[in-house]
């Protein structure tokens, strides 16, 4: 699991989870994930190339969600697979983190 | 049925759902079915590692599998104290939720139908997905 982070427009910060958000995938990435959301206060999670998600994902997300809340900042997630997106929605995270369907309308929605 | 004991550790929750995975590869599912599986037997496998207690020494965690064309059942074993997942209520729907308890939900939406027994000290959770008609 890899996390690749870099400074969009407007000061977005846009990070590219790549890889299987499964449990091995989610401890991997959690520390450097948790470090990025308590210094950054924009966030879009580009899940563009996360093959696999399911509950240990949705938590590392949902603290990382958290911490954003915590600084008054905010995280929203862009561009599931179909797979990906189908765990988001069934399991209701979906409805307390945005989900959109590109990173660039992740970015607008986060700064509007 | 194919067997495989899982244990007690979070870190063999990914080796043996890669496990089940590879069984059912050989049945020509669907891949969102596919899908479907590893996500219920992650869910599965990581509640009893992380929340179970076990009755005696150890959890004795175990993880079964068949496939056909029609789809797939997968049987999860264990020795802890019973937790009934198809009966135990979904997380409260809440502007305020757990960030932890959305496994069950997934499982129950992920699966076609789901059972839970106790027999003997031993659990079963049966998971069946089914192929679409």
């Amino acid at each position: 699991m890899e996390l690749v982070v870099e400074e969009g427009p407007a000061g977005v910060t846009q990070a590219a989870l790549i890889g299987r958000m499964d449990i091995e995938g989610a401890q991997a990435v959690e520390p450097s994930f948790s470090v990025l959301t308590r210094l950054r206060r924009t966030l879009v999670v580009d899940l563009s190339q996360v093959s696999f998600m399911a509950s240990m994902g949705l938590r590392t997300l949902m603290v990382g969600a958290r911490n954003q809340h915590e600084l008054g900042g905010k995280l929203v997630l862009a561009c599931p697979q179909p797979n990906v997106e189908k765990v988001l929605k069934e399991s209701g995270i979906g409805e307390i983190i945005g989900v959109y369907p590109t990173v660039e309308a992740a970015a607008a929605a986060i700064t509007a | 049925m194919r067997h495989r004991s899982v244990a007690d550790d979070l870190s063999d929750v990914s080796g043996a759902t890669a496990w089940v995975a590879r069984q059912v590869a050989g049945a020509d599912l669907a891949e969102d079915l596919r899908y479907n599986i590893e996500v219920c037997v992650e869910e599965a496998l990581a509640n009893l590692v992380e929340h179970a207690r076990p009755l005696g020494d150890v959890k004795d965690i175990a993880v079964c599998v068949d496939a056909d064309r029609d789809g797939a059942t997968v049987v999860v074993t264990d020795r802890c104290v019973p937790f009934d997942s198809t009966r135990a209520p979904p997380p409260a729907d809440s502007g305020a939720r757990p960030v932890g308890g959305r496994g069950l939900r997934l499982m129950r939406a992920f699966s076609s139908e789901l059972a839970y027994r106790t027999c003997d000290g031993r659990n079963e959770l049966t998971m069946r997905f089914r192929s679409p008609a």
